[in-house]
């Protein structure tokens, strides 16, 4: 590695913190919104519509749901403001670990290991959702 | 000469035009921070690695050109006319294998996996694209007689054309463009996640390739892209993005147990399982294809939306 291609990558690495900063300042304003259980319906009814969507759990911060299918949860979370969807079986769910006001679930997925779920005051692990 | 180095300056100050402008309202581009951030740095860290793997690819492309059939001269305008085809054919294969084959799908996953498509998405390169040797699909090039700093040079045009038609502020061409270049729309397409648009519109510069090789589709109106990838990364982690399907396929492998398994996770298409509980990407259009046909009590309306669809699923 020569010199001009240090140069070349610090300079680049700086251009990416001001970039990243820009958009982050403009969009500063634009807080990805909280799920509402109409929204999150449609995004699980879309991703998994073969699924008979039952009761579903929103979480207090409204960027998380869970739903029953059977045996299976579906499960949706917010990453950045975009969403993540997966299917786990519900007996993941019922197993997950509370933290504080979290409740945090592991998934059998690599790319999507676990999911969190903010618990209201008073907010019982797992929520009860008929099957 | 490095002309992805010299594009450079011009990929950022694109980059905050088209930030700044989707702000005002001015044009349609959504930015995301931590999204932004990921993209950026997989386009640095694909550099780094891309300076790692340069010398092997050089020599290579040097050594094979040394074993040339014919000797293309490097100032004829037709070697350029015509190598501008043979790459641009090139890349299409490359790109779609890179869709089609699991072990290729490992080193092109993270370009895909933002759920938004703006010019930053563009620089979500690959760290691991020189491992898979991909670029021997360009040793022929060479082999035939074009000039090492011929094809490197195609290359990085279409590199670099690439990098502008990942935006949402364009909306169309004019019909003539549109239907010999890829464009805005044409890749908006390739970057969706529905089943309607999933591993369509593999081009670089012309998507008469895959007008050719049945592997067009035409944004609709009707249904606008949904970008990202089948299973959506889970955070912004930027090794998870690197290696995440790497990481998958050695979870897999560990798990096979038949010559049959370990061939299929490694070079079948991604999604393949021994037993049919995943979904490769065939099979969710099918499915999704399955879904629009119409039902016994509407089946006698010819003129129902569905119709194509349905004589498109018959053919899957």
């Amino acid at each position: 590695m020569t010199v001009a291609f240090l140069i070349q990558t610090a300079v680049s690495a700086v251009a990416i913190l001001i970039m990243a900063g820009l958009a982050w300042w403009l969009g500063v304003f634009r807080h990805p919104k909280a799920l509402d259980e109409a929204q999150g319906r449609a995004l699980l009814a879309d991703e998994f519509p073969e699924a008979r969507l039952g009761q579903v759990w929103l979480a207090a911060d409204g960027r998380s749901m869970l739903a029953r299918a059977g045996d299976e949860a579906l499960i949706l979370y917010c990453a950045g403001d975009g969403h993540v969807m997966r299917r786990a079986p519900w007996a993941n769910v019922a197993s997950g670990e509370v933290r504080g006001d979290r409740a945090l679930v592991r998934l059998a997925d690599r790319s999507a290991p676990r999911a969190a779920f903010r618990l209201g005051e008073g907010a019982v692990w797992p929520p009860v959702l008929e099957a | 000469m490095n002309l992805i180095a010299l594009a450079t300056p011009f990929f950022i100050l694109a980059v905050v035009l088209e930030i700044v402008l989707g702000r005002l309202g001015k044009a349609k581009a959504h930015y995301e921070g931590r999204d932004t951030l990921t993209s950026l740095s997989m386009g640095l860290g694909s550099g780094v690695a891309g300076v790692l793997i340069a010398g092997v690819l050089f020599a290579a492309t040097l050594w094979t050109w040394q074993h040339r059939v014919f000797t293309i001269p490097l100032n004829a305008i037709w070697a350029w006319v015509v190598i501008f085809f043979l790459e641009d054919l090139t890349y299409y294969w490359f790109h779609r294998l890179s869709h089609e084959r699991r072990f290729w799908w490992a080193a092109h996953v993270n370009h895909h996996s933002s759920q938004h498509y703006n010019l930053s998405t563009a620089l979500r390169q690959t760290w691991t694209g020189g491992v898979n040797g991909s670029w021997l699909l360009w040793l022929p090039l060479a082999f035939f007689g074009f000039p090492p700093v011929m094809i490197a040079a195609e290359k990085s045009i279409s590199l670099i054309y690439q990098f502008w038609i990942h935006t949402e502020m364009v909306k169309r061409f004019p019909k003539p463009i549109e239907a010999v270049f890829n464009t805005p729309s044409h890749h908006r397409v390739h970057h969706a996640r529905n089943p309607r648009y999933l591993d369509r519109n593999y081009a670089g510069i012309l998507i008469i390739w895959d007008k050719m090789f049945g592997t067009f589709v035409e944004e609709t109106e009707a249904e606008p892209p949904r970008y990202g990838i089948v299973k959506n990364l889970g955070d912004f982690n930027l090794l998870r993005v690197a290696f995440h399907e790497w990481e998958a396929i050695g979870r897999d492998l560990l798990t096979a147990r038949s010559p049959r398994e370990v061939w299929g996770y490694l070079f079948g298409p991604p999604g393949w399982g021994p037993d049919g509980s995943r979904q490769t990407s065939d099979a969710i259009r099918a499915a999704w294809l399955a879904r629009q046909a119409p039902q016994p009590s509407d089946a006698a309306g010819n003129d129902s939306p569905s119709a194509p669809l349905v004589a498109s699923a018959s053919r899957l």
